[in-house]
């Protein structure tokens, strides 16, 4: 895996754990990305938000394009709902079909000062939410997407992080 | 035709676009001025000129581009230059004459201070590109003749619930959103059959590489008809969903609209959200 990257990644990575600590008071713990080769979401519930970004290297501006995904089985969507929201949720109603949103959409927002101050300045597009039980998510031919597969006390859930165009 | 020079004419309701491309060669301002007198007849439109591909303008442009502000004055008319980028605007300022121009951020805003529209966002004019390129591409790709039914706006109790989706999140300077179109299965894999040549009864790689390309081609014409107006849109990575009634929740502030397609081949439905 590229170094790049890896570097890029960086504040994503920080803030899901900064998101996870405040907003559910749990302690996350990422296991090492993969880069992912199937369509498999291995999820009930994703939360989807699109990127779009300039690169200032060297004086120059480059463009990239990318996509955050938060992927979730109901179980651990349901249990992280609950404990985000002070209730006890047992089935997807929908007070808590937004939740998995709002937690992408903080995660992105909370990187973007570290990714500014490396120089890359980020808009995003509106979260999307996606429930289907075990539904697939195909991303388009030449963008790589890194999986990581997150633990907390609740349980697993993945994080993907897809790009296309980065080139520093 | 059209095509090859670095000026072209988009007609809307009560403007028009003119979009600047790339090197502008003081030759050819004699023929911009000459198509220019065709635009300015009575009843005259406002102007907005594009100039989200444009770096540099020479001295004989921008004398063209200030002899149009003041022919447009005689019509009691106006201009608003759009999507400058900086080494332009650096350049007229450094030339003393930014003042001259009117900027605006994009064409929306342009449009509300021409006092053309009303500020809201998602309008026919914004929504009809997405509904013909889908009209288009199925036409062209699959043969598949569709007809859009009555658009409407999505309430909180309204699931949009399908097997197969293309989402695409866009952002500009000065909103964003996202679009999604969602087929049932039965109904795509006729589409994909009809696409393809060969009779597909069930879901594989193959049908979900067909989404994705069938969803970036609507994105991506109906992304080049908006940019054309000058909406300095810009798509995010798009990606296909697929799974058995899934559903699609868009979190905005703004509303979701919903056009639905009757087809030969059974309905479907694209769903546009925007919001500042």
């Amino acid at each position: 895996m590229n170094d790049m990257f890896l570097k890029f990644s960086a504040p994503f990575i920080k803030s899901t754990k900064n998101t996870f600590a405040t907003m559910m008071s749990t302690t996350i713990t990422m296991h090492s990305p993969q880069i992912k080769t199937d369509n498999q979401a291995g999820a009930d519930i994703t939360a989807l938000i699109g990127i779009n970004g300039t690169v200032t290297a060297n004086g120059q501006d480059k463009e990239f394009r990318g996509l955050l995904a938060l992927c979730f089985s109901k179980a651990i969507y349901l249990k992280l709902a609950s404990r985000m929201l002070g209730e006890d949720y047992t089935d997807m109603v929908p007070d808590i079909a937004d939740a998995g949103s709002e937690v992408a959409n903080i995660i992105l927002g909370g990187s973007k000062q570290d990714l500014l101050n490396m120089g890359i300045k980020l808009q995003l597009t509106s979260p999307s939410t996606i429930r289907g039980t075990d539904h697939e998510i195909s991303y388009p031919k030449g963008s790589t997407t890194m999986r990581t597969t997150v633990t907390c006390d609740l349980g697993d859930f993945y994080l993907d992080l897809c790009y296309q165009d980065v080139k520093f | 035709m059209q095509n090859s020079l670095p000026f072209s004419f988009i007609k809307g309701d009560g403007y028009v676009t003119l979009r600047l491309v790339g090197s502008m060669d003081d030759d050819q301002i004699k023929l911009f001025e000459a198509s220019l007198a065709l635009q300015l007849s009575d009843p005259c439109p406002h102007f907005i000129i594009n100039c989200e591909h444009l770096s540099f303008l020479s001295k004989g442009w921008v004398r063209a581009i200030l002899k149009l502000k003041t022919d447009l004055k005689t019509y009691n008319k106006e201009m608003r230059l759009i999507l400058m980028k900086t080494p332009l605007i650096n350049q007229l300022k450094k030339e003393g004459i930014d003042s001259s121009f009117k900027y605006a951020a994009g064409l929306r805003e342009a449009l509300v201070e021409l006092g053309l529209v009303t500020k809201k966002m998602l309008d026919t004019d914004f929504i009809n590109p997405f509904l013909n390129a889908t009209l288009n591409v199925l036409k062209v790709q699959a043969s598949v003749d569709a007809k859009p039914g009555k658009v409407f706006v999505k309430t909180d109790a309204q699931k949009s619930i399908g097997d197969i989706s293309g989402v695409i999140g866009l952002v500009s300077d000065s909103f964003s959103g996202s679009v999604n179109i969602t087929f049932p299965e039965k109904v795509f894999l006729e589409i994909v059959s009809g696409m393809l040549g060969e009779t597909y009864t069930e879901m594989s790689q193959d049908i979900v590489d067909a989404a994705g390309e069938i969803t970036n081609m609507i994105f991506g014409q109906a992304k080049v008809i908006l940019n054309e107006k000058g909406y300095g849109i810009k798509t995010a990575i798009p990606s296909v969903v697929c799974g058995k009634n899934h559903s699609l929740e868009t979190l905005t502030k703004g509303p979701i609209v919903v056009v639905p397609f009757e087809s030969s081949k059974g309905s479907f439905f694209v769903e546009i959200c925007l919001s500042a």
